[in-house]
């Protein structure tokens, strides 16, 4: 895991992991955004 | 199940579960399969740069599955007119866009120490390019448009025109000469990868296509509290 090609496996397993990263907390952040304002808005219209 | 999930409550009911269950199966599949792949031996010609074929072979399966769901809820959206297909659609194009770039990125440093060269005008890199732009174009298109409804069907009218990227994807290693390998597990006479490389890549490649399923259902529903919630504040406008 440490010969000549460590620049090049390592790099592409970091890049997928932030790839991953990203892809799970913009969609769970978005989800979580929506939710709580259209629960919001169903609360003020029947209060 | 199509009919039953284009209800929007019946797919919020559905995916409240089945959205968690893909991330299950999906961190079931990865977790042993990152380790078999990273524990498998080196090839005997590429030596451990075919560690790379782990993530890299997954992308680009999910990348084009992504964009089968993109144009298929197109259809879907484009003929039918379903709001929940053109927000399944619009879900669908961003994680198909991020597969697709770890997919080019992942094979560039893959090919770097294979080919000598970070990038090459290969028909099968040429054509993951085309879909990245497509997936690009797609969302650029919607959110070009002030009116939410025609942006969308334009970009479903984009969406469908694409779909003939994903047979020349496929088959460009077959009808062009190419740098990248052809096809080595659907083969006649069997898969050309020993099973040491072919059982950490099939674990992968189905964990990505859960991890997928299971951010696309997630994506959906905030697509249909956001509706919901733009729906809610014209109602209470109004009141």
């Amino acid at each position: 895991m440490h010969d000549k090609y460590a620049v090049y496996v390592w790099p592409a397993y970091a890049v997928t992991a932030l790839g991953f990263a990203w892809m799970v907390l913009d969609t769970w952040l978005r989800s979580r955004r929506w939710r709580k304002r259209a629960e919001a808005l169903e609360k003020e219209r029947r209060p | 199940m199509f009919a039953a999930l284009a209800n929007p409550h019946r797919f919020m009911a559905f995916s409240r579960w089945a959205a968690p269950l893909c991330g299950v199966i999906a961190l079931a599949l990865i977790v042993p399969g990152l380790w078999l792949g990273l524990t498998a031996p080196p090839d005997y010609q590429q030596g451990t740069t075919v560690r790379i074929m782990f993530i890299h072979v997954p992308a680009a399966w999910t990348s084009m599955f992504a964009y089968a769901c993109l144009g298929g809820a197109s259809f879907f959206s484009l003929v039918f007119r379903h709001a929940l297909a053109d927000a399944a659609a619009k879900a669908a194009a961003p994680l198909g866009a991020a597969f697709t770039l770890l997919a080019l990125v992942t094979g560039s440093l893959w090919g770097r120490p294979e080919w000598g060269a970070w990038w090459v005008w290969d028909a099968r890199l040429t054509s993951v390019l085309v879909l990245f732009l497509l997936f690009l174009g797609y969302m650029a298109l919607r959110s070009a448009i002030d009116d939410e409804t025609k942006g969308a069907r334009n970009a479903a009218i984009l969406a469908l025109v694409g779909l003939i990227n994903l047979p020349v994807i496929e088959f460009s290693v077959d009808w062009w000469n190419s740098l990248h390998q052809g096809e080595s597990i659907l083969r006649p006479g069997g898969p050309a990868i020993a099973p040491v490389f072919l059982i950490p890549l099939l674990l992968m490649g189905a964990g990505y296509l859960f991890a997928f399923g299971a951010l696309w259902q997630v994506r959906t529903r905030a697509e249909v509290y956001r509706r919901r919630a733009i729906s809610l504040e014209a109602q209470l406008a109004l009141a």
